[in-house]
């Protein structure tokens, strides 16, 4: 494995700290704060046309053809500024993703350039059910053939863009009689379905500006079309491409992190306390020097699982480790830079308590610590054995 | 750090204490129940806070308070708003009554002033949009301050509690500050305490319900030992606040002191740690705010946030052990 990075991925870098830098950062605020939807789709057109809808995607297609190092080193940059802007940007990319692995031609030359274009705001992946979160074997939304068509029915929770996204990859139980998780099938609803109701933005703790809304499926009917690979064989897409999202969500929280710490780092060589610079403090300074040793890990661990799936080898245990330590050492940076700025970091006039509350759910959505830790121990065990 | 002996020490509640502790969690459980704590969103309600206070709960160990005990009662009332997640400056009113002069005593002990503590040289304020009466903490020291209604400006805060923005003018160094610190410190760490035990409960009674992988959460070990962790952490610091509230009662401040700043660093370190762990286990319901831990949470946050803070409380355990620089 080669560290150093490709011209493109550092040109590709560049390109989205800049655009964090001038774009994302002025309103990260009163995005988290109003939830400015005009100011937040804005910016995701734009992070389109600058390529970032569709990093991983094949230039056919519309996409940057990057590879999966530069999506991780933009979705870093992009989370240094807006959590919220990060994910969706991680997320379409992921429903970008799905569609060129299993897609079909023309399924691929419909979606995909409206994903990377910016046509469509965002892609929405609908997977999770209330009583099918960390085990997704086990959902209950179905999708019955009928005629030329397929008629779901059921509730996916907690999707992401479901109030903007232009098109939802679904899944949903296709044969009753099978054993969970194998007569699962993958489709592709476009919004605005007869028969799919999006539900209210859930009132979240953090990443406020992305909308993650409850999907009802009641009769809705889709075109034979609409199935996105083979028919029966979605579970197996599904926990394949949700490995690859875990680096899309490793990644967000170490911007994240990195942000809080950069930012109670400045703070400690500014702030004066008992007579000298809070810098001086070897207490703090062993603080710094612990977190951005751990970040510094997992971004090693992060460029690692995305080079190998972008070398085409097996990355799912890799991915879980990467997102699993990426997101806890994230958390712990956050509150120990909220501590470090005292009650400044408790106030909103500091953004550490946005950064607090944003870095919050990365341990929890697109597989909580302990799913990695099963996929984890479970690929060790294997192994032993 | 000397050890006391804790053998002479009964830190179960008494039934005096218990009935208070029960008035509390009545008084919670009417007027200031969990959707009510969400509907306020961590404002601050007079109304409720005098409501409260006509119940006698800040006169404990005060000239006034009699027959409403000491320390341990305030144990006793702190937990019991804790596992409510009662708004309210509860620790500052607590060492306010230990250092201001009979009639802002009283008005303080009837809830019709309210108090600001913070620290010398910082001019943020908890409470401080509702607060007439200042207090700073100068090192060991407590000085009364005013503050220019003029100058006040609103804050928002993580917690959503009605914190202020101003300079303040420095008045008198006020007797008491040491008996207020134990009391602020004790109170700070029940309450803490008692708002993370009723997290981990309500993550283990979820983790009971809530099925995956065909199993109850709580089936996975994985699960369970944080939990216990948590459960643990959190009843030693109680029982550390206890600890401080027994010796205060009888009079040995420095053990008193000792076991305070102990309990306040245990409870702040235990209950963010139940915060997280919890927050883990309830996964995206947690994250919402209609949900049954992110009220709790951020309430945890703002309390270990919350002025003295834990700096006081860990230069004197350093000073114990012949360490640190502060006096």
């Amino acid at each position: 494995m080669d560290l150093s990075l490709s011209e493109e991925q550092i040109m590709i870098q560049d390109m989205a700290r800049k655009f964090a830098r001038e774009e994302l950062a002025p309103v990260a605020e009163q995005l988290d704060h109003s939830g400015n939807e005009e100011a937040f789709l804005g910016n995701l057109k734009k992070l389109a046309e600058l390529g970032c809808m569709g990093l991983n995607i094949q230039s056919q297609y519309g996409g940057g053809a990057a590879g999966v190092i530069a999506f991780s080193l933009a979705i870093t940059e992009l989370a240094k500024a807006c959590a919220s802007t990060a994910v969706t940007t991680s997320v379409t990319n992921m429903v970008a993703e799905v569609i060129q692995a299993i897609g079909n031609e023309e399924q691929k030359q419909h979606y995909l350039p409206k994903l990377c274009s910016g046509e469509y705001a965002a892609g929405g992946f609908g997977l999770t059910e209330s009583s099918a979160g960390s085990d997704p074997s086990r959902m209950k939304t179905r999708a019955v053939r009928d005629g030329d068509d397929w008629i779901l029915n059921g509730n996916k929770i907690y999707i992401t863009s479901g109030t903007y996204a232009g098109v939802f990859v679904v899944w949903a139980v296709t044969d009753n009689d099978a054993k969970p998780g194998k007569g699962i099938s993958c489709f592709l609803v476009e919004g605005g379905t007869p028969g799919l109701t999006i539900g209210k933005p859930e009132d979240k703790m953090g990443q406020k500006a992305s909308h993650t809304n409850t999907l009802f499926f009641e009769d809705c009917r889709i075109p034979a079309s609409a199935l996105l690979g083979k028919e029966n064989d979605g579970f197996r897409v599904a926990v394949g491409e949700l490995a690859g999202g875990r680096i899309g969500i490793g990644s967000l929280a170490l911007g994240v992190g990195l942000a809080a710490m950069d930012y109670a780092k400045q703070y400690l060589t500014e702030r004066e306390q008992f007579g000298q610079k809070l810098a001086n403090f070897q207490a703090l300074q062993f603080m710094l020097a612990d977190r951005y040793t751990e970040l510094e890990a997992a971004r090693l661990l992060l460029m690692q699982a995305a080079y190998e799936k972008e070398q085409g080898n097996y990355f799912g245990t890799a991915a879980s480790m990467a997102k699993l330590f990426a997101t806890e050492k994230a958390n712990d940076a956050c509150y120990t830079a909220l501590q470090m700025l005292g009650g400044n970091g408790y106030i909103k006039e500091y953004p550490l308590e946005r950064y607090a509350r944003d870095v919050r759910i990365t341990s929890i959505y697109e597989g909580t610590s302990e799913i990695q830790r099963v996929i984890i121990s479970r690929d060790l065990l294997r192994t032993v054995s | 750090m000397q050890a006391t002996d804790t053998q002479h020490l009964d830190l179960d509640l008494n039934e005096d204490q218990q009935a208070i502790a029960d008035a509390v969690t009545r008084f919670c459980e009417t007027r200031c129940d969990t959707e009510t704590v969400k509907s306020l969103n961590h404002q601050f309600s007079a109304e409720l806070w005098q409501e409260l206070a006509a119940m006698g709960v800040l006169s404990p160990a005060t000239p006034e308070g009699e027959g409403m005990g000491g320390a341990l009662e305030i144990c006793a009332i702190s937990e019991a708003l804790g596992s409510h997640v009662f708004p309210g400056p509860l620790a500052a009113s607590f060492l306010a009554t230990q250092v201001l002069p009979d009639n802002a005593r009283a008005a303080i002990i009837e809830g019709s002033s309210v108090v600001s503590l913070s620290n010398i040289g910082d001019t943020l304020l908890p409470w401080g949009q509702h607060a007439d009466i200042f207090l700073v903490v100068d090192g060991n020291d407590v000085l009364l301050a005013s503050c220019d209604d003029d100058k006040r400006q609103a804050v928002n805060t993580l917690g959503a509690e009605p914190w202020a923005r101003s300079s303040l003018t420095f008045g008198d160094q006020l007797d008491g500050a040491a008996r207020g610190f134990i009391l602020n410190d004790i109170a700070t760490a029940a309450y803490l305490c008692a708002a993370g035990l009723k997290l981990v409960k309500e993550a283990s009674d979820y983790a009971m319900v809530r099925k995956q992988f065909g199993t109850a959460l709580g089936e996975f070990q994985a699960i369970a030992h944080p939990l216990a962790d948590c459960q643990i952490n959190l009843s030693a610091a109680e029982t550390l606040a206890r600890a401080a509230a027994c010796c205060f009662d009888e009079g040995d401040m420095d053990a008193a002191r000792n076991y305070s700043c102990s309990a306040r660093l245990s409870a702040s370190n235990a209950a963010l740690q139940a915060a997280y762990t919890c927050h883990q286990v309830f996964a995206g319901i947690g994250i919402t705010l209609e949900g049954p831990a992110f009220h709790i949470s951020r309430r945890i946050r703002q309390l270990v946030s919350q002025p003295p803070g834990d700096v006081q409380c860990k230069a004197h355990l350093l000073q114990q052990v012949g360490l640190g620089t502060r006096d």
